[in-house]
């Protein structure tokens, strides 16, 4: 496989994330997969900004530490990333801005790029800004990349901005290109072939689960902004009109989920998301759409806690939480998608399966998955199907004459009317109630009722993706994971097959309901097993353990805000190893 | 009280109110469905939300679509059954505990965005459902169980409140005087976008302050008077007054319902009898390769 990783470090506000897209797509078009990923601290102006790309002619799923190009924006961006620049690797800077070479004294086996970002930008015509643009143009020149699909991805991405912004941006990339042509001839180890590929699109798992919600048929979002969840509310708010949805900036979560459920019983299809604290406050409407039968989908994107944490990074650490959230008991299903493909299939199954169980739905994600951009097939709603489980036509509400909304039914499900079909009169009440709805405080009818709740899940299990192993069969070691954590493993996995270790993945795509048997069987027969999460608790270990009384061999754990890197994942193994013998 | 509850009527269910004897809800219960007959509504046609406190175990004595929720949280449900369903005529029902302790937020967005439905206060100065507590709308002073010093709160004033918030439609009820009420209430539910009922509510219960004798002692019918309900500052001066208490319509201005501006939404047909097929997304794609 080969490989190309670029890092851009700098303040933020200095244009980092664009920069770093506008590669992530150059890589893209080229034919290559990519996988990005974003750090920066929860200011707006100031504070330390990486965009880490990271392409390659295989399929990736993470991103990884080493650097192959650093563009360096700033000394900070020498001081903090030039350790983990490979050997035969490329710092690009502006001399008038950092002296990286002097900075980077010791580090013979890299070599320093200088090239006049803002200077060359002015000299072609245009502002001190289009700096960047010169520096991605400067790159490609170093990797004989490609001009014409560099200034495709400039043109398209600047198509709104009119056409003397679009050229004078194409025209500071090539003045970059052709800078490093001419004073940088000895060749670069990396080059940036174009590979003869089917066409891949590049999205972030936020959009991923917005696209899954459109396809999947969401008819109402609305959300309140909390980082990393942000991107699917101004997804849905950017396409979602146009397509008949009805999207809604609420006031606060509560408010959110609550329309939610008003949408969901009024008929349609509705989603929210949030992150930790956001949906803290939606706890106890959670419940509400629990036992008044409400199917709606709720997304939490994690970061990390508790409270306000630490907002822009990556945490695993509300499984628990999610898993138990609300007072009583009622029937929920948890889906974690561990990759943008998964955020999309995902969110549609989720509308579907909150409409056949009637109760509502929740998609755990973070904000690795949710923003790092993924290299990936188009989607295409082709094979999302539509059901929408026991709702009721206008046909068949006509020939209603005693309507009871919670039939106690053998499958649990009863037929679902909602607001204006005719004969079908009822109180979706959140107290304990009858058939009707009415409120019912008696002991049988609260027992009959929380049995019936309790035995829809069974009707959906057919439908739910079963755990996933990757790698050879009775391997001698296992991996277990679920979510993002997915990615830096496959990752390892690669490195370790190639190193001769005997290594293997199971994940859970559904953490509820828990598949208990399947995870039994399997663990029956499994050697040495590895749990990757990233929390300090190992609560899918604990999961396991109460669900199965199996106790996973090692637990590796990481909780510091960011990803599990897949070198790390192999150093840690290795030293697991060494410690055995 | 009683020979009226037996009355059958179409918003009529078997189950029995289970409020005190005497209680201010029954009146309003019965106003309620009154109105609706008038505006001659079909059960099928309305959808009522309620929160949770005496006032929202309505919620099982009136036969139409009904949405009992959580305590403070009615309105953003209600909200969106209007948005999704803008043919249904959509009533929110809550106590002052409910809808100006829990959920004021809820309160003040709803007003503000004037979205189309008519919002029933059950104001009683009181908790009722726990038994007695301190209530937003407490008088100053006012001792209860969890106030045993007296309040030292301002009482919330949800008409001037909603007048401040951009209301549109404003009004104040008093449960000892059911005609006036329901007159009251087939104004708000006609009146497209936001309307708030403010009743006053005795709770013979747990407030010995705000009875019925109380209340007669102070209220006044604004429709006896000149006033005229065009006037956003004048309207504020009789939600302000307190030594006697309007009641009536105190503001009606033009209204323009939040439904009628959502981007996307096709209000020829309620959403849930539109046939949903899987969306095409290619185009959206397109600006992903
Ligand atoms: C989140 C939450 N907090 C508290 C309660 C308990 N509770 C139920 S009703 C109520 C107050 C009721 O007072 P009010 O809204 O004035 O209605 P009333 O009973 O007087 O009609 C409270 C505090 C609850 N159900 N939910
Ligand atoms: S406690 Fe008060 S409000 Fe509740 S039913 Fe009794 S009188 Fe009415």
């Amino acid at each position: 496989m080969e490989e190309i990783t670029l890092k851009i470090g700098g303040i933020a506000g200095a244009g980092i994330k664009s920069t770093g897209e506008i590669f992530a797509k150059i890589c893209l078009r080229s034919g290559w997969h990519v996988f990005d990923y974003t750090e920066y601290p929860s200011l707006i102006r100031g504070g330390h900004n990486t965009y880490h790309v990271r392409a390659a002619t295989e399929p990736i799923w993470s991103t990884v530490q080493y650097i192959h190009i650093l563009i360096a924006l700033n000394e900070e961006a020498v001081r903090l990333h030039l350790e983990h620049v490979i050997e035969g690797g490329v710092v690009v800077y502006d001399p008038s801005v950092v002296d990286a070479e002097k900075l980077g004294r010791g580090r013979s086996d890299v070599r320093f790029c200088a090239v006049p970002f803002a200077e060359l930008a002015i000299s072609s015509g245009g502002i001190e800004k289009m700096g960047n643009m010169v520096s991605i143009g400067a790159v490609v020149g170093l990797l004989h990349g490609s001009l014409k699909i560099t200034k495709s991805v400039i043109a398209d991405i600047f198509a709104t901005k009119g056409e003397q912004i679009v050229s004078q941006n194409e025209v500071a990339a090539e003045a970059g290109y052709e800078y490093v042509q001419e004073h940088f001839s000895e060749p670069f180890a990396w080059t940036l072939h174009e590979l003869d590929a089917p066409e891949q699109m590049l999205v972030a798992g936020n959009e991923a689960l917005g696209f899954g919600a459109l396809a999947g048929g969401v008819q109402f979002y609305a959300g309140y902004p909390m980082t990393p969840s942000s991107s699917i509310l101004h997804f849905m708010a950017k396409y979602g009109p146009k397509q008949g949805v009805v999207v809604k900036h609420a006031s606060d979560e509560i408010g959110a989920v609550n329309m939610c459920i008003g949408a969901g019983f009024a008929g349609a299809r509705a989603m929210t998301a949030s992150s930790g604290g956001g949906f803290s406050l939606m706890v106890e409407s959670l419940g509400l759409a629990g036992i008044t039968e409400t199917p709606i989908v709720i997304t939490e994107v994690q970061r990390g806690g508790p409270a306000t944490g630490l907002p822009t990074w990556t945490e695993q650490a509300d499984l628990r939480f999610v898993a138990h959230a609300s007072q009583g008991e009622f029937p929920r299903v948890l889906l974690a998608p561990a990759s943008v493909e998964e955020c999309f299939t995902h969110a549609a199954l989720a509308l579907n399966l909150a409409e056949i169980a009637q109760t509502p739905v929740l998609i755990l994600s973070d904000k690795l998955l949710a923003e790092s951009q993924k290299s990936t097939e188009p989607f295409t709603s082709k094979h999302v199907a539509i059901d929408r489980g026991k709702l009721m036509t206008t046909r068949e509400a006509n020939r209603q004459k005693d309507y009871h909304r919670y039939e106690i039914t053998e499958d649990g499900i009863s037929p679902r009317a909602v607001p204006g079909l005719p004969n079908t009169l009822f109180l979706a009440n959140s107290d304990e109630h009858d058939t009707y709805g009415y409120s019912e405080e008696n002991a049988e009818n609260r027992t009959a009722m929380v049995d019936k709740r309790a035995r829809k899940l069974e009707q959906i299990k057919d439908l739910l993706p079963k755990p996933i192993i990757i790698g050879p069969k009775q391997a001698d070691y296992t991996f277990i994971t679920w979510g993002s954590t997915m990615g830096p493993v496959l990752d390892a996995m690669r490195i370790l097959e190639a190193e001769g270790h005997s290594v293997q993945m199971y994940r859970l795509p559904v953490i509820l309901p828990f598949p208990s048997e399947e995870v039994t069987q399997f663990l029956e027969t499994t050697t040495q097993t590895i749990l990757v999460e990233n929390n300090s608790e190992g609560q899918l270990g604990g999961l396991i353990r109460e669900k199965t009384g199996y106790e996973l061999d090692v637990h590796m754990l990481k909780y510091d805000g960011r990803p599990f890197f897949p070198e790390e994942i192999v150093q840690n193994f290795l030293a697991m190893i060494e410690e055995a013998h | 009280m009683a020979k009226a509850i037996e009355k059958k009527d179409k918003f009529h269910t078997d189950k029995s109110p289970t409020w005190c004897p005497g209680c201010g809800d029954f009146s309003i219960w019965m106003a309620l469905k009154e109105a609706l007959e008038k505006l001659q509504l079909e059960p099928e046609k309305v959808v009522i939300v309620y929160g949770i406190g005496c006032s929202g175990n309505m919620a099982n004595y009136v036969r139409t679509y009904g949405f009992h929720g959580l305590h403070g949280r009615a309105l953003p449900v209600g909200e969106a059954v209007k948005m999704i369903n803008p043919g249904m005529t959509v009533i929110v029902v809550g106590g002052d505990g409910d809808g100006l302790g829990e959920g004021i937020g809820h309160f003040l967005h709803s007003v503000r965005g004037n979205h189309d439905l008519t919002y029933i206060i059950h104001d009683n100065q009181v908790y009722g459902l726990t038994t007695g507590q301190t209530a937003p709308t407490s008088a100053k002073g006012f001792v209860t169980k969890s106030t045993p010093f007296g309040v030292l709160e301002e009482p919330v004033n949800a008409a001037a409140l909603a007048l401040a918030a951009g209301g549109h439609f404003v009004a104040r009820g008093f449960a000892g005087e059911q005609m006036h009420l329901v007159d009251t209430l087939v104004r708000a539910i006609q009146h497209p976008g936001f309307s708030l009922v403010d009743v006053l509510q005795p709770c013979v219960t747990f407030n010995d302050l705000n009875t019925y004798a109380w209340f007669f002692e102070r209220i006044y019918k604004l429709e006896e008077s000149e006033y005229a309900p065009n006037d956003r500052m004048q309207a504020m001066v009789k939600a302000m007054e307190s030594a006697t208490l309007p009641i009536g319509v105190m503001y009606e201005g033009e209204s323009t319902p939040y439904h009628l501006g959502v981007e996307g939404l096709d209000i020829s047909k309620p959403l849930a009898e539109q046939k949903l097929k899987p969306r095409n997304i290619s185009t959206i794609v397109e600006h992903y390769l």
